[in-house]
């Protein structure tokens, strides 16, 4: 069973348009989404929530379509936007009595071991939260109601390296379920790196690729090279190519090679990522 | 990036035995994820210090300690259980099968190979032939 | 529908200012008696009542709630119906207090004001605030017109002169439509439900179909 399933959604916001959208995020993992500012993510994941309605395509969400009676499978969602949520004066006893009306499953003993564990005072007005304070709060809202789905627009934007681990930790706790799945859209590759089974590419409002992250990792290697070298390798195995003046730098597909003998190294996610988009 | 190491400990469900099995998975080896795991996990078999019928960790619960791609550790597991090496019963994991002996022996065949490569390798750069070879090995036999 | 009862809570207990502050400066105004001397005042009350609503959906826009809250497991339809009897409910109160304040006002001073001078102004103000807000919610929620605390300002102070300037003209000592039957002022009331009904259809429609 598939936590997500995207058809052929098209959908044209302005200038800006999504096409020929098909993801699919098997039970269970956990997928980043990456690309540039503006390529279309934020928008992907309204699509996805119902925020924002698809032109044509159907979604279907822990196998519900998202247009009908999406009520109740949304009990099961949580949701971390990428601005804030609260009004500036609420507390965390507002937001917990408030959630508690909403969701049926709220957890308040685990709401307030959160608050806890990240230092966060129970009656203290937001506005006065730092915006790491913030960022947890959010996903504090969103992984205490029971949900099965998490979908996080850039939860980790703006935390300190201390604050992004404790993030990823969470995130690898709520994965332990075999029907939690989380879709995590983000700029921090290296997170992602650590955390994802998938990695979705989106670029220009399409879907360049959806890949198993260890097989990208596999699959492509670094070379350092003279421009001689350069020239015996197959066109098709080079991702890319970067002149150092002294060296050209490579991004190469290994099994495209056809066994030529070269020094290569381990390539990481975001060298990948970053290639792939220049392209 | 750092190579991470992790003392597993888990207990038998009757006897109330903890045991502690390592595994060690390096992001900066050039052998992929589920190969290390694979090989990690095979020689642990062998060697005997997990017996058969001892329960393994389950896929979830290892790929989240370890902090690596459930599909990879599953892709482990999978080619485990092709090789023989492990079994899956529903709904309870997975299992070490029993010590298969002609799988054991072909491992150890293939070790004993890949040294005899070895050994022709240096023969060839130090010009020794291969009755040489041989004679070195019957004299050894015999000083053992 | 719990889920709603929530949010409803939230909204109500962020609009109490306003109604604390309408019920205070109508009892001031109205404890002189003289009603039909000071309506305008008493009109814009209303809008003082208003406005903590009318600014709740800036408020929320502006946290990220609006966008949010779509994400929650209510329905669209929900969320506009708990706007708009919100709404309703705010207006209907300040319409009967407005009454129940003129008639004790009226007695209490020994002012003996007429009986539909009190009732016209309470309906015109009732009048304005219905109008005001068919007109600001749809634009507000139904389509994100930003900033809607001011549109609604605007909307009610053009909406009150539209109603009063040609009877102040006529005749300015006098409070504009008083001394019609009950029946009229019973007519006026129902068209304010319907004109309320068919702005929260609008609003409705409008609102499924918006992308945040």
């Amino acid at each position: 069973m598939n936590a997500i399933e995207i058809k052929d959604v098209n959908k044209t916001l302005g200038q800006f348009s999504m096409k020929d959208i098909n993801l699919n995020l098997p039970t269970g993992c956990i997928m980043g989404l990456v690309g540039k500012n503006g390529a279309g993510k934020t928008t992907l994941i309204k699509l996805i929530l119902g925020i924002a309605k698809a032109d044509s395509g159907t979604i279907t969400v822990l196998g519900c379509d998202n247009r009908k009676h999406f009520k109740y499978t949304k009990q099961y969602i949580g949701y971390v936007p990428d601005s804030g949520i609260f009004d500036e004066n609420y507390t965390l006893i507002k937001i917990n009595k408030l959630m508690g009306g909403i969701y049926r499953e709220w957890n308040e003993p685990l709401f307030l071991e959160y608050a806890k564990k990240f230092h966060l005072s129970l009656d203290q007005k937001i506005k006065e939260f730092s915006k790491g304070m913030k960022a947890k709060l959010s996903i504090m809202t969103a992984i205490c109601h029971g949900a099965k789905l998490l979908i996080m627009d850039e939860p980790t934007t703006g935390l300190d390296p201390v604050a992004r681990d404790e993030i990823v930790n969470i995130l690898f706790e709520f994965t332990r379920e075999e029907d939690c799945s989380v879709l995590i859209s983000s700029h921090i590759v290296s997170d992602l790196e650590k955390l994802c089974d998938y990695i979705c590419l989106i670029d220009n409002g399409q879907i360049q690729f959806i890949e198993e992250k260890d097989e990208i990792l596999e699959k492509y290697v670094l070379c350092n090279c003279t421009t001689e070298q350069y020239n015996d390798i197959p066109k098709e195995a080079v991702i890319s190519v970067e002149n150092t003046n002294y060296s050209l730098k490579l991004i190469l597909d290994k099994s495209k090679l056809n066994g030529i003998d070269l020094e290569t190294e381990k390539t990481t996610l975001e060298d990948v990522l970053i290639h792939m988009i220049k392209v | 990036m750092l190579q991470l190491y992790i003392l597993y400990i888990y207990s038998k469900n009757d006897l109330k035995l903890v045991i502690h099995i390592n595994i060690v998975i390096s992001n900066k080896k050039d052998a992929p994820i589920y190969q290390q795991m694979y090989d990690q996990i095979k020689n642990l078999i062998i060697s005997g210090e997990l017996s058969p019928g001892e329960p393994l960790p389950s896929i979830r619960g290892i790929a989240k300690d370890l902090k690596i791609s459930v599909i990879t550790t599953k892709r482990a597991y999978d080619e485990l259980e092709k090789d023989g090496y492990i079994y899956t019963v529903q709904g309870k994991g997975c299992f070490v099968a029993e010590k298969n002996k002609d799988l054991i022996m072909e491992e150890n065949l293939k070790k004993i190979e890949e040294h005899i490569a070895e050994i022709y390798e240096i023969a060839d750069i130090c010009g020794l032939e291969q009755n040489e070879i041989i004679k070195m090995f019957i004299l050894y036999g015999e000083e053992r | 529908m719990i889920s709603v009862n929530s949010i409803l809570k939230k909204e109500f207990k962020a609009i109490l200012p306003g109604i604390f502050s309408f019920l205070l400066l109508t009892f001031i105004i109205f404890s002189t008696g003289h009603i039909e001397q000071r309506y305008d005042l008493l009109i814009f009350l209303v809008l003082i009542a208003l406005l903590p609503f009318i600014n709740i959906i800036d408020k929320d826009n502006a946290s990220g709630w609006s966008s949010f809250s779509l994400a929650l497991p209510i329905k669209r339809k929900d969320i506009v119906r708990a706007k708009y009897t919100l709404a309703l409910c705010i207006a209907l109160f300040t319409g009967i207090f407005l009454v129940l304040w003129g008639f004790a006002g009226s007695m209490a001073s020994g002012s003996n004001t007429e009986p539909s001078a009190i009732i016209a102004v309470a309906m015109i103000a009732y009048l304005t605030a219905v109008v005001s807000l068919s007109i600001s919610l749809p634009a507000a929620i139904g389509m994100g017109i930003k900033s809607a605390a001011a549109m609604f300002f605007l909307l009610f102070t053009v909406i009150y002169l539209m109603f009063t300037l040609q009877a102040k003209i006529l005749n300015p000592a006098a409070v504009p439509y008083q001394g019609y039957p009950m029946a009229f002022y019973i007519s006026v009331f129902i068209m304010s439900i319907a004109i309320m009904f068919i702005s929260y259809l609008v609003t409705c429609h409008l609102f499924e179909k918006r992308d945040f």
